[in-house]
């Protein structure tokens, strides 16, 4: 029995180093449901760092989003606190490899379809406007991305140094009428520049991989006016503009003389590339232009008062969070700054590390300190706080009302804005149909199982989406585990009942029970005021759910009752609670637990460290 | 077939509210002031950000030229996008810029000739946007 016993630990630790060696793996996620957002559960498939999964969005569509492990973790498992479920398939190299890229390359198509129904829209707004000022009608403007750092320009100002220093440069390499000759050109090409020498608008949905639009005249026509700005602003010096930076007297900010010695090196390096731009030829050089000129500057003034100055890197009009919001959730915001101030000093860190800095690490310091200095404004002046849904890159735009209008004939832009016209309208019809949620057909988990088919690779074995019910989430996971290589099942607790668990090591089991059973003396759950009415957690008790369910109920109808005095003092908030507290109430009479609570801010570190996970 | 197709309608109605997936949140939330929210992984280290970006040059590359279009301006815009999506303006002068879409046309398995204007193409005959290009697709052949 021992020599059996042996050889049968020395097969099971050579086939699991013939495993490490030969296969990765794939993790598939079960998320649980909560309020809100998602009564049903929600699905994901993880691949390393990145997780891929589908979202309902307005208008009715699913959309395909990739987002940082971690980040998805927090979201999901820490502030919607909803426990995951994790199975680990383990697939040959090639198989992940393939399966990776076809998730990214999925994403990255859609992204270009979507951004495609929003070229048509600028197309089409761009010709109305070209349209209107042939007609004879001065007004309109476009917008011009990365030029709100230099305008609009306020007459005359004192040239930047920095600024100086760079035309001198330019002019030094290419010669003293290479801005002017630079100028001419771009303005030569918007004139002569025709809708009818680009591809006409196209309206049709690929129905598979990388759509291929061509490069369509209304970018053109704006890459054009872009370098048109840098240049301008080369040519004057423009200093940047006041409010389009930040000048804090925050100690964080400070530099010391390895910082300043370094940031002057990578502005140096910034000078020479950007000098090289003037004469490139790629398309888009003069938004790149002009985000390297802001930010040379903002590095001179920081050499100057050996502080860090940063770009305001937040768009013109971005989304905010409301002012009462910022207040309801003030606790939080405290914990949120403290959170954004260590993520700020991390990416400090990471500029003095490395032979030298370069872009990618300064614009995560740009993005951190931007973040960091909202939250400080925005609290000290009693505002909304800015956001930004995508990357926090140096963008601020400028309206530009003096536009070029190129020698095309008023018939041939009428024609060509008719045809964008319904060339707009049917693509934005057809996307919508296409990626059009169904709760059925075409749902989080459904599409999963139809990506995973379209790379050609299988993961194990094959999940049957047509006549099964893997479209809901728990059974998809189910169909996981019985179908693919799963070699190993994991449960990431939320947020709470990871808090609870770590009670539970610490005091008698009775004593957390009875104290975190309810919202009023529970220690691990604050009251958010984002969820709905109720007394009672149901989440961690079976047996007991439909009588606590039955006061949850009894509860919410009371909240309601109370609601409707003070609808004319808290604008119905109130009474929503106390609703949604009832229907969320109904599952769990019927032993069914959906609500489980969520938070509003936990702080990083205390996430991490209840959550912790591969 | 058909009593299979009542009994999956059955099933659906009593699942429909099983099946939710999750609602995308368009409103602010403070969570989203210390984080991006992005296309782009929110990678922490230097050379997990790289990585990243090169992942998504190759694999747009891989299908741009797959698809066997070359249409090389409406290309650089895109590899601009996935750029801005990175925190990266001067995406010209990035070394992985160049080295990925190298990869990226040896995954499409274009041929030797096609390399050739594809090198002509994205480069403007500049060698040092040529010779990355070769040895990303080298590196994958």
């Amino acid at each position: 029995v021992t020599v059996r016993a042996i050889l049968l630990l020395a097969a099971a630790l050579l086939s699991h180093s013939a495993l490490a060696s030969t296969t990765r793996t794939v993790d598939f996620v079960y998320i649980e449901a909560n309020e809100g957002g998602s009564s049903g559960g929600h699905t994901a498939i993880r691949f390393g760092d990145e997780t891929y999964h589908f979202q309902h969005e307005s208008p009715g569509v699913l959309r395909l989003r990739r987002d940082d492990w971690q980040d998805f973790r927090y979201a999901y498992g820490v502030l919607e606190n909803r426990t995951m479920h994790v199975s680990r398939i383990a697939v040959p190299d090639e198989v992940w490899e393939r399966l990776r890229r076809r998730f990214n390359e999925r994403f990255l198509a859609e992204r270009k379809l979507f951004e495609h129904r929003d070229t048509l829209r600028d197309d089409r707004l761009l010709l109305e406007l070209l349209l209107a000022r042939r007609r004879g009608d001065p007004g309109g403007v476009v917008r011009v991305r990365g030029a709100g750092y230099f305008f609009p320009d306020d007459g005359p100002s004192t040239p930047s140094a920095a600024a100086h220093a760079l035309r001198q440069r330019v002019l030094d390499t290419y010669g003293p009428d290479a801005i002017r000759a630079r100028i001419e050109q771009v303005r030569a090409e918007l004139a002569q520049l025709s809708p009818a020498g680009f591809a006409p608008p196209s309206d049709d949905v690929p129905a598979d991989g990388q759509p291929d639009f061509s490069y369509p005249f209304s970018r053109r026509y704006l890459d054009l006016l872009t370098a048109s700005a840098a240049l301008r602003a080369l040519e004057r010096a423009l200093p940047l503009r006041p409010g389009s930076y930040w000048s804090t007297t925050d100690r964080s900010f400070d530099l010391d003389a390895t910082a300043r010695r370094r940031l002057a090196a990578w502005g140096d390096r910034l000078t020479d590339a950007l000098v090289r731009l003037v004469r490139s030829d790629r398309p888009d050089w003069g938004f790149a232009f002009l985000v390297g000129m802001a930010r040379l500057e903002a590095l001179h003034a920081s050499g100057e008062t050996g502080r860090l100055v940063l770009l305001d890197v937040f768009p013109s009009e971005p989304e905010t969070i409301p002012r009462s919001e910022v207040r309801r959730h003030r606790d939080a915001l405290v914990r949120l700054r403290d959170d954004v101030h260590d993520d700020f000093m991390r990416s400090r860190a990471r500029l003095a590390v490395g032979a030298e800095v370069d872009e990618t690490a300064f614009a995560e310091t740009e993005a951190t300190g931007n973040r960091l200095l909202e939250l400080d404004a925005a609290r000290a002046e009693d505002r909304d706080v800015r956001l930004a849904s995508g990357s926090l890159m140096p963008a601020r735009d400028a309206p530009w009302p003096a536009l070029t209008l190129p020698a095309v004939a008023e018939d041939d832009l009428a024609r060509r804005l008719a045809e964008t016209r319904v060339a707009a309208d049917v693509f934005a019809a057809r996307l919508e149909e296409r990626y059009a949620y169904d709760l059925v057909g075409r749902n989080c988990a459904s599409e999963i199982f139809h990506t995973v088919d379209g790379a050609g690779v299988e993961p194990g074995g094959h999940v049957e989406t047509r006549w099964s019910l893997a479209f809901i989430p728990f059974v998809a996971a189910r169909a996981v585990n019985q179908a693919w290589n799963v070699v190993r099942r994991e449960t990431l607790a939320s947020y709470r009942r990871a808090r609870l668990n770590d009670m539970y090591r610490h005091e008698t089991a009775l004593r957390v029970r009875l104290r975190e059973s309810n919202v009023l003396t529970s220690t691990a759950y604050r009251r958010n005021a984002d969820d709905s009415f109720f007394l009672f957690f149901t989440d961690d008790l079976v047996a007991l759910r439909p009588l606590f369910g039955a006061v949850n109920l009894a509860s919410g109808i009371g909240a309601a009752a109370v609601g409707i005095p003070l609808l004319p003092f808290d604008r119905g908030e109130t009474l929503r609670s106390g609703l949604r507290g009832v229907l969320f109430s109904l599952p769990e009479l019927a032993f069914v637990n959906l609500r489980k609570g969520s938070f509003d801010y936990v702080p990083r570190a205390e996430a991490a460290a209840q959550t912790r996970d591969g | 077939m058909r009593s299979r197709a009542v009994t999956r309608l059955i099933w659906t109605l009593l699942a429909v509210p099983l099946a939710g997936c999750s609602i995308s949140d368009s409103s602010g939330s403070l969570s989203r002031s210390s984080h991006s929210s992005s296309g782009s992984s929110d990678n922490s280290s230097t050379g997990a950000a790289e990585h990243a970006y090169r992942d998504d040059v190759t694999d747009y590359t891989r299908t741009w030229a797959a698809s066997g279009r070359g249409d090389f301006r409406g290309f650089q815009a895109e590899v601009a996008r996935i750029a801005e999506d990175h925190g990266i303006t001067n995406w010209e002068e990035n070394p992985a810029t160049y080295t990925a879409i190298g990869e990226g046309l040896g995954r499409a398995k274009v041929s030797g000739t096609d390399l050739a204007a594809y090198k002509q193409g994205l480069s403007g005959a500049d060698q040092q946007k040529a010779d990355p290009i070769q040895q990303g697709y080298d590196s994958v052949r």
